[in-house]
């Protein structure tokens, strides 16, 4: 089976909610950062929401 | 890190200038990476037809996009009502939100259906496929995403098995969908999730998905507070493991 990765925030559930964006990013800014480097070292720049 | 593939998400794209996908494709398979999938947002769950012409064509747009990075498929969402503001609220009645008044969940179902095959020729012409996933609102319940597909009824348009997006009886669910997935995401919930935690017995999971006959591409969405040094290693030894 193959297997890929996709942003961890980007898609929690409430991630799309108006007004709740920031919030979910900032939660979740500390588990973001292997991720984010490994999108970043492929030219994709995670943003603050999915 | 011991991927096979990235699977992109369009808010995520720094630009959508063709130099910059072609760039995106060209890291992709110099670092041996695939890109299975273009995860958008967009949403057909609205009275107002002119709100669904407007992410009618997003999604035609972001079939184009997929199309240049050479990506087969993007992942769909239903919509929802947003008649539940709050997103503990809505954990709190378990993702079902009550219709704007007036209206019914079979018009949003029409609304989805008819939009989905509003894209379909431009998915054809790609060659990118849509898959629909079981996610908060309309596709909460799975018998409604599984109306929707069956209504649509194209090769074109496929189901993103989501392992985390459920109320309750997830792995009945998950059963449920298997046979139908082209794809799934599968959460992992290290340290505790931020909204609510699932204790997913992959095993079990990639069994399910066995007996299916599912042989697509499995995503991993770490979605706990663990610091993803250790979580994502550990997400995808799991996977490893399991689906093994």
């Amino acid at each position: 089976m193959k297997i890929s990765i996709t942003d961890a925030a980007g898609e929690a559930v409430g991630a799309r909610l108006e007004g709740e964006r920031r919030v979910k990013a900032e939660a979740n800014a500390n588990k973001k950062l292997e991720i984010d480097q490994l999108l970043k070292s492929f030219g994709v720049y995670p943003g603050l929401e999915d | 890190m011991g991927f096979d593939g990235v699977e992109l998400l369009h808010r995520q794209l720094a630009s959508e200038e063709k130099s910059y996908l072609n760039g995106l494709k060209q890291r992709a398979f110099d670092k041996g990476l695939a890109l299975p999938m273009l995860s958008i947002h967009q949403d057909f769950v609205s009275p107002q037809a002119a709100d669904r012409q407007k992410d009618i064509d997003h999604t035609k747009h972001c079939v184009d996009l997929a199309a240049q990075l050479g990506i087969p498929c993007i992942r769909l969402n239903s919509g929802r009502w947003k008649t539940i503001k709050s997103f503990d609220d809505l954990m709190k009645a378990k993702g079902e939100e009550p219709p704007i008044a007036g209206f019914k969940e079979a018009d949003a179902i029409k609304w989805c259906v008819d939009s989905i095959r509003a894209i379909l020729p431009h998915c054809e012409a790609a060659g990118v496929k849509m898959a629909l996933e079981n996610h908060w609102g309309l596709t909460t319940k799975i018998p409604t995403l599984i109306d929707i597909w069956k209504q649509v009824n194209s090769p074109w348009l496929g189901i993103n098995l989501d392992t985390g997006n459920y109320p309750d009886r997830y792995y009945e669910g998950i059963a449920q969908l298997a046979p139908h997935a082209s794809i799934v995401q599968a959460k992992t919930y290290y340290g505790g999730g931020v909204w609510y935690t699932l204790d997913l017995d992959y095993k079990r999971i990639a069994k399910i998905l066995r007996e299916a006959k599912f042989h697509g591409w499995v995503s991993l969405e770490m979605e706990g507070k663990e610091d993803a040094m250790t979580a994502v290693p550990k997400s995808l030894k799991l996977l490893r493991e399991s689906f093994a």
